[in-house]
């Protein structure tokens, strides 16, 4: 798979199992921290991941949960990164808690060196950005109530 | 197994663990290491691998391993965590092979509760205020006014000798001009008028009107000696043809009258103050007469810096230096006193005219100047043929002029 150049291109299950093995290794500060969401998956498409709310910030003391998404042609193309917990940023959609690319620079100028560790290191950062310091939060707690919307759908499909 | 439990502060320590212990179990197995008050487990929340770890899963199920480490952080509320171990445990007990496989959260149709306001940012309009400039009024010729200024010069000029001959025209003009006020002016403003014209009445009757300029007097007497030139001219033609009419002439042409003539020294001593006599009445003259008179060494300084104030006054002192010197020693007692300096001066006047001056007359009129100048600037220099000649050349252009 690697073609012939200056650089060398890793492939794509490569790449990933590197970023997995970073994420149990647990480099950093404990802030971020990501993994996949099901070990079974062959191709290694989801993954969770969590930002820890910054200190100074409205945001501190929070949790928040995201879900990313590699396709695959990651790392050509960024993935799709979504928030699982209510939140309320310049970036993210209020409704589906999806990340918009044109509002998120790092998407939109996606880089293949690029990683997922980045990807929510760059959202701590974005917390900690004046327009976003001081922009009232959702009450703490939607987060079960999202939960609670999936048990729902997994009660549906048992009926 | 060992599990690593890293904290925000960037610390880290171990705990024993098995795959089977429940979240909770971990949660209190970390409370006793550390301490209650460090970490109270009701308070913990546990991460591992980018997932919050429910208190009713256990390890195992958390795929939490040998060597991994799990990031540990403070909550602030309670009821959440027993929510959700209510929830897990539903989950779990309703559909546990279906908890695992991954599932998307329908959309919450949730209005936005802090909309980012739009920045509208307003066109800025420029609007250019046209600027009028109005065009100057037109200057008025000075061609006309310096003409006019010349024939009032000359006016003056004669008016002021006619007056001055004898002392009741004055007084007749005094009177003149009451009249032709109606009673508005009274005698002293008419005298203190005449006295700022010099004498003259038509300038006189113009003060009366507009006020008595103090500060205008200086330019006024620089006009009526420049125009005292010309007259000198048409004063000698008829000198020769009656003697007689030479009596109201120019004042520099009595000396050569007299010389042959003889005529008496009373109207030649009239007619030699004529040209010098609006000095007499001048207030400022009389105070620079004190003056000089008390102390005769400011003389000097004096006329230095009169002659840069009226270079024109200046002038006419120095063409009638003799009849200067004779006002600045002049008593300032009543008409007596001077009608007998009159007299003395008169004499001496008509017995220094010598055939050795004569012939010094008759040299410098032949250098081409004209006699009532050469006169003029002969007896202005003291009868010094040498200065009288380096001054006539030195002011040639302006007698050529006048």
């Amino acid at each position: 798979m690697g073609s012939e150049g200056s650089s060398v291109v890793v492939p794509r299950n490569f790449r990933l199992l590197e970023e997995l093995e970073r994420g149990e290794k647990g480099i950093g500060d404990g802030t971020v921290s990501y993994g996949m969401d099901d070990a079974d998956d062959i191709y290694m498409q989801s993954w969770t991941g969590t930002i820890i709310g910054p200190p100074s910030t409205v945001h501190e003391g929070r949790i928040y949960q995201l879900k990313l998404f590699c396709s695959r042609d990651y790392p050509d193309n960024p993935p799709s990164v979504r928030f699982q917990t209510r939140i309320n940023m310049t970036c993210v959609n209020q409704e589906t808690g999806v990340v918009e690319p044109h509002l998120f620079p790092m998407l939109a100028n996606w880089k293949r060196e690029r990683t997922m560790e980045d990807i929510l290191i760059q959202l701590k950062r974005e917390m900690m950005s004046p327009q976003n310091r001081k922009l009232t939060q959702p009450p703490e707690g939607n987060e079960e109530s999202r939960v609670d919307q999936k048990g729902l759908v997994v009660r549906c499909c048992i009926v | 197994m060992k599990v690593f439990v890293k904290t925000l502060k960037g610390t880290h320590f171990e705990i024993e663990v098995t795959p089977q212990d429940t979240v909770s179990e971990v949660k209190k197995n970390i409370e006793t290491v550390q301490g209650a008050d460090v970490y109270p487990a009701a308070q913990q929340m546990l991460i591992h691998q980018g997932k919050v770890l429910r208190d009713a899963t256990t390890l195992e199920e958390n795929k939490v391993a040998e060597n991994t480490f799990i990031v540990i952080m403070l909550s602030k509320s309670k009821s959440t965590s027993g929510e959700g171990s209510t929830t897990s445990t539903a989950l779990s007990t309703k559909a546990p092979q279906t908890s695992t496989v991954p599932a998307s959260t329908p959309p919450v149709s949730v209005a936005p509760q802090a909309p980012a306001p739009a920045a509208t940012g307003a066109l800025p309009a420029s609007v250019t205020a046209p600027v009028s400039s109005p065009s100057p009024a037109p200057a008025p010729a000075p061609a006309p006014i310096s003409s006019g200024t010349a024939v009032e010069g000359s006016d003056i000029y004669g008016q002021a000798a006619s007056n001055l001959v004898a002392g009741s025209n004055l007084e007749g003009t005094i009177q003149q001009i009451l009249d032709m006020g109606g009673g508005s002016w009274d005698r002293d403003t008419v005298v203190r008028a005449l006295r700022a014209a010099y004498n003259n009445p038509e300038r006189a009757v113009e003060y009366l009107y507009t006020g008595i300029p103090e500060q205008a007097e200086a330019p006024l007497v620089a006009r009526a000696p420049v125009s005292a030139q010309p007259t000198n001219p048409p004063a000698d033609a008829p000198q020769t043809a009656q003697p007689a009419a030479v009596t109201s002439a120019g004042p520099n042409a009595n000396p050569l009258d007299l010389f042959p003539q003889g005529l008496p020294n009373v109207g030649s001593g009239a007619a030699g103050a004529g040209s010098l006599d609006f000095l007499r009445n001048s207030q400022q003259f009389q105070a620079l007469r004190a003056m000089v008179q008390a102390n005769p060494q400011i003389l000097q300084p004096m006329l230095q810096e009169l002659g840069k104030q009226n270079p024109h006054l200046m002038r006419l002192i120095r063409d009638h230096q003799a009849d200067f010197l004779r006002l600045i020693n002049e008593p300032a007692e009543g008409g007596e006193g001077n009608i007998l300096g009159q007299m003395a001066s008169g004499m001496p006047q008509a017995v220094t005219v010598t055939p050795e001056e004569r012939q010094a007359i008759e040299r410098l009129e032949a250098m081409g100047f004209d006699r009532a100048i050469v006169l003029e600037v002969y007896f202005a220099c003291n009868k010094n043929e040498e200065l009288a000649a380096n001054y006539l050349l030195d002011h040639m252009h302006e007698f050529e002029e006048q």
